[in-house]
């Protein structure tokens, strides 16, 4: 992947501070309770549910809703999408971290002489 | 991407979902593991309900009382619910299909073709067999809980 390519393919859903930090906690895991993500976030209420609404509505999240005697409970998880989208972010920004560096695959003696 | 260069994002994201997350809930495995147990009770039972004395009554009873022991189990363990690790649903999914699977060829034998001269012990062990890998499940949970 080119640098170029690699900047194409950062997902501006993704890349947002708070998104991506809650991508990055439900991606290690298969799903995670409302409290537990918004304790270790550091994040308000209103914060943490508008990202998650932006990245359900996009489809990289689903909030699961239950019930437990009569008091509500939310988890969320990432769907196939949205582990597919946060590692193809992840590729892009390792192949950006990279920068001009030379390739393994470029240092060969032809692309030396040039 | 370049074989010089660290996959620094994508391996450190990779190497997060094999550590224990926190925010595992203790409880939650403790609950799995109850229903496991009663699993593997009922299998049990049904499995030899046809050798006891009012075997029909037995087994009745317990096929009725699984699903509200079910219920129960699962009101308590969602108040109980936190994070859930990595590969969690799938593995329970492949446990429970194991289980049933058990209980498919275990009652086709014991159940459905009525008394039988099977030892106990052995319908039991396949009874136990079926409930392990679900009781594995559950015991990494309350290995990674807290």
């Amino acid at each position: 992947m080119s640098l170029e390519r690699a900047l194409q393919a950062l997902d501006d859903l993704v890349h947002s501070p708070v998104r991506f930090a809650l991508m990055s906690a439900l991606n290690s895991v298969d799903q995670a309770d409302y409290q537990t993500i918004k304790q270790s976030l550091g994040l308000s209420y209103a914060l943490l549910t508008k990202h998650a609404t932006i990245l359900e509505r996009a489809g990289y999240l689903r909030t699961i809703k239950e019930f437990a005697a009569k008091t509500p409970r939310t988890s969320y998880a990432l769907t196939a999408e949205g582990r597919s989208a946060y590692t193809a972010h992840l590729a892009a920004l390792d192949e950006l971290v990279g920068g001009l560096a030379t390739r393994a695959s470029d240092d060969t003696p032809q692309s030396r002489r040039r | 991407m370049s074989a010089t260069r660290p996959d620094r994002f994508t391996g450190a994201a990779a190497a997060a979902q094999r550590r224990p997350p926190i925010g595992v809930s203790r409880r939650e495995g403790w609950a799995g593991m109850a229903l496991t147990g009663a699993e593997a009770v009922s299998f049990s039972v049904t499995f030899q309900a046809h050798n006891l004395p009012w075997g029909g009554i037995v087994m009745w009873a317990t096929i009725l009382l699984m699903p509200v022991w079910i219920l129960v189990i699962s009101a308590w363990a969602s108040r109980a619910r936190g994070v859930r690790p990595r590969g969690f649903t799938r593995d329970l999914w492949l446990a429970g299909g194991w289980s049933l699977l058990c209980f498919g060829v275990g009652g086709w034998f014991w159940i459905a073709q009525g008394p039988h001269s099977t030892s106990p012990v052995l319908t039991t062990l396949v009874a136990i067999l079926a409930v392990v890998p679900m009781a594995w499940v559950f015991a990494r949970v309350v290995r990674e809980g807290s």
